[in-house]
C-alpha cells in the first residue's frame, strides 16, 4: 500500500485511510530515488525532462511499422 | 565477481526510451552496472531490432533526436559487449509458434553460459533458472556474491573479454581453411619476434616440444649428430614441471638437476658455479623463469660465456617477463614459449614457439618441425610432427594485443595479496628482484610450519581455490631416476619448496573485491 505523506511544520502528516483505523503502530519504509546516472541525464535531456515518451508497447511499434514499411 | 548477463532487447529499450513505468527497477540497474562497471551482453541479432524500434518509438513521440547519438552514447558509457548469434537454431522454429528472437537470444547465452535480463514472461519461463527479472537483478548479484567461487584461473571470462576478435581471426581461417601453416602462423611469429626482438620465432605444437626441438637444433649444430651423448649434461632446476627435465632425456643427454634459490624458486647461480668446477662434461644450462619470475640470467649468461655453454632459457610461464629490460627469451641462445590456455599468454589447445638470434638453429628447427626436412618429401634429420596449428595461431594473435595489460593485472593483484600477506608470520610472500620484470604466472607464498593441506582444505570450504606447483621435485621421479640424471648437492631448498608452496588464484580480471575476499579469508585463519 502506497499512500502520499505531506510535509508539515512538525513532520510528516499520514492521513488516517480505512485501512489504518485500526493501526496502533505501522512501519513507515522509505523509498528513495536512485541518483541518475549521466547517460540517463543525457536522455533526459533530449527528450525535454520527460520520460516514458511512448505510449506504446515495442510490439505495436513494430507491427505498425512494418505495416507501414510493407505497405500492409 | 562474475555478472555475465545478456539484455533482452525489451529492458535495453526501457532503459534507451526511459521506460519506468514498465520497468521501475531501470535506472537502479543501469546506475549499478555502470558503477560496477558490468558488462551488458546483447546477441549480435538483436542490434537492428533495438536500432529500428527505438527510431519507431521516437518518431511516433514527435521526439525529434538523432538516434546514432543516443545509441553512441549508450556504447561509450557502458561496457556493452556484443556476442556473435549462433547460426545452429532448429531450422524448424521458422515454422513453429516459438519467438525466433527469443531463440536466438536464449542460444546465444547458452554458449558462454550466460544469464537473461528480461521482463518478458513468456521468455523467463523459457530460460527458467537462467532468466532474472528486473525486480530480482539487485538480488541476484547480491547473492551471486556471496556464493562465488574463486578458481585459480576463469578462462571463459577472459574469452569474453576479447571473444569479438577471437571470432574474427578464427572465421577468417575456417574461411581460407589454410589449417595447416596457414598466414597467421608465420603473422604470429613475426609479431612475437618484434615483441622480444629477436631475428627469429618458430611457432611449433607446445612448450614441451620448443625445448625439445631447441636441444635437438642443437645437438645437430654442436655436434653434428641428431642426438646428445649420454656423457653430455645439461643443468637445470629439479623445481619445475617435469617438461623441463623430460626434454633433455628425449634429446639423449644427461640433466643434472642444481637447487633453487627460496626467494625466487629458479636456480641458484653459484651452485652452477661450483658444480661447472666439478664436471667437464657440461654443454648447457636450462634456467627456468618459474612461476614468470626470471632467473638471475647476468650470472647464467656470464657462466655460459665462461665455459662456452648454451643457454636454453624456459619462458613456458613468463611471456613478457624482462631481466634488466631484457624480454625473456631474447637473452639465451634459445626461448622456449608454452601457449598452454593457461599460461599468460594461451591458445584453446597446446601450443609453442622458439625464439632465436642464431639463424642456423631457426633453420634447423623449421625442419625439425616438419618431419626434418625442407622438403617434405626429402627430409634430412629425424624430424617431428610439431607445427604450430594455424587456428591456435589465429587464437594467441587475437589475445597477443591484450598480454601486457593482462601482465599489468596480474601484477597489481600480486601487489593487493603482498600488501596484507606479507604481515602474516607463517608464510612468506613472492619477491621481485631488483632487474626483474616479474609477471606472475603464479602468486605462489611458501608456509612456515603450516599444514598446507589444512589450510588448502580451509580455503576450498570458503570457496577459494589454490593449487600446488609443483608437489614433486623432479630428481624424485621414477622417470629421471631410471633414466639416467645427476644430483648436485641434497636439492634441500627445492624439497622443501615442494613440500610447503602453495598458488593462490591470480585470474588478470578478477578485481579487487575479489582478491579481498581472499584476503578476508587468510585474515581469519592468522586470527585463529
Amino acid at each position: 500500500m502506497k499512500i502520499k505523506a505531506k510535509r508539515t511544520k512538525d513532520g510528516f502528516f499520514i492521513p488516517l485511510i480505512d485501512q489504518l483505523k485500526d493501526k496502533e503502530e505501522i512501519i513507515v519504509e522509505i523509498y528513495e530515488e536512485p541518483s541518475k546516472t549521466e547517460f540517463v541525464e543525457f536522455l533526459y535531456k533530449i527528450y525535454d525532462g520527460k520520460d516514458n515518451i511512448s505510449k506504446f508497447s515495442d510490439e505495436e511499434m513494430l507491427n505498425e511499422a512494418l505495416r507501414e514499411k510493407y505497405g500492409l | 565477481m562474475d555478472y555475465k548477463i545478456l539484455w533482452d532487447s525489451n529492458v535495453i529499450l526501457d532503459l534507451l526510451l526511459l521506460r519506468t513505468k514498465d520497468n521501475p527497477y531501470v535506472f537502479e540497474i543501469e546506475k549499478y552496472v555502470s558503477d560496477n562497471k558490468i558488462p551488458i551482453y546483447i546477441s549480435s541479432s538483436q542490434l537492428q531490432n533495438i536500432k529500428f524500434t527505438l527510431s519507431e518509438h521516437l518518431k511516433n513521440a514527435n521526439i525529434n533526436a538523432n538516434v546514432n547519438d543516443i545509441l553512441r552514447r549508450f556504447v561509450e558509457t557502458h561496457d556493452v559487449r556484443v556476442l556473435k548469434t549462433p547460426s545452429y537454431i532448429d531450422i524448424d522454429k521458422l515454422y513453429s509458434d516459438d519467438d525466433i528472437e527469443n531463440e536466438l537470444i536464449r542460444l546465444t547465452a547458452e554458449t558462454f553460459d550466460l544469464y537473461i535480463l528480461t521482463r518478458d514472461e513468456k521468455f523467463l519461463e523459457t530460460v527458467k533458472k537462467k532468466g532474472i527479472h528486473p525486480k530480482d537483478f539487485i538480488s541476484f548479484i547480491s547473492n551471486g556474491n556471496e556464493k562465488q567461487k574463486i578458481n585459480m584461473l576463469d578462462l571463459t571470462r577472459e574469452t569474453l573479454y576479447i571473444y569479438h576478435k577471437i571470432e574474427k581471426n578464427m572465421d577468417k581461417v575456417i574461411k581460407e581453411s589454410n589449417f595447416i601453416l596457414g598466414p597467421e602462423v608465420k603473422q604470429l611469429e613475426e609479431k612475437t619476434a618484434n615483441y622480444l626482438g629477436v631475428k627469429h620465432c618458430i611457432g611449433c605444437s607446445s612448450g614441451t616440444d620448443a625445448l625439445v626441438l631447441s636441444l635437438r637444433a642443437l645437438a645437430i649444430k654442436l655436434k653434428g649428430k641428431e642426438y646428445f651423448d649420454k656423457t653430455d649434461e645439461i643443468i637445470t632446476t629439479p623445481f619445475t614441471f617435469t617438461a623441463t627435465g623430460d626434454a633433455i632425456l628425449r634429446a639423449a643427454a644427461t640433466p643434472v638437476f642444481i637447487d633453487i634459490d627460496l626467494d625466487t624458486y629458479t636456480i641458484d647461480t653459484s651452485k652452477i658455479k661450483e658444480y661447472l668446477k666439478t664436471s667437464k662434461n657440461v654443454v648447457g644450462i636450462i634456467p627456468v623463469h618459474l612461476y614468470g619470475h626470471p632467473a638471475n640470467m647476468d650470472e647464467i649468461m656470464q657462466i655460459a660465456k665462461e665455459y662456452n655453454l648454451f643457454v636454453i632459457e624456459d619462458v613456458a610461464q613468463a611471456f613478457g617477463g624482462m631481466w634488466d629490460n631484457k624480454k625473456l627469451g631474447s637473452i639465451g641462445t634459445t626461448g622456449c614459449f608454452s601457449f598452454f590456455p593457461s599460461k599468460n599468454l594461451g591458445g584453446f589447445s597446446d601450443g609453442g614457439m622458439v625464439s632465436t638470434n642464431d639463424d642456423e638453429l631457426a633453420e634447423v628447427i623449421r625442419m625439425l618441425i616438419k618431419h626434418g626436412g625442407k622438403d617434405k618429401y626429402n627430409v634430412d634429420h629425424m624430424g617431428y610432427n610439431a607445427r604450430l596449428d594455424t587456428l591456435q595461431a589465429a587464437i594467441i594473435l587475437a589475445k597477443f594485443d591484450i598480454i601486457d595489460d593482462f601482465n599489468e593485472r596480474r601484477r597489481k593483484i600480486a601487489k593487493l595479496y603482498t600488501e596484507t600477506l606479507k604481515e602474516i608470520q607463517w608464510l612468506k610472500t613472492p619477491i621481485e628482484k631488483e632487474k626483474a620484470y616479474h609477471v606472475f604466472h603464479q602468486y605462489t607464498i611458501l608456509l612456515k610450519n603450516k599444514n598446507r593441506e589444512e589450510l588448502q582444505e580451509k580455503l576450498k570450504q570458503k570457496g577459494i581455490s589454490t593449487m600446488i606447483y609443483y608437489p614433486y621435485p623432479l630428481h624424485k621421479m621414477k622417470v629421471f631416476i631410471n633414466n639416467g640424471m645427476k644430483v648436485y648437492g641434497d636439492l634441500q631448498n627445492s624439497e622443501f619448496a615442494a613440500k610447503n608452496v602453495l598458488s593462490l588464484p591470480i585470474e588478470p580480471l578478477y578485481d579487487e573485491e575479489i582478491i579481498n575476499k581472499v584476503l578476508e579469508s587468510f585474515n581469519v585463519l592468522s586470527e585463529r
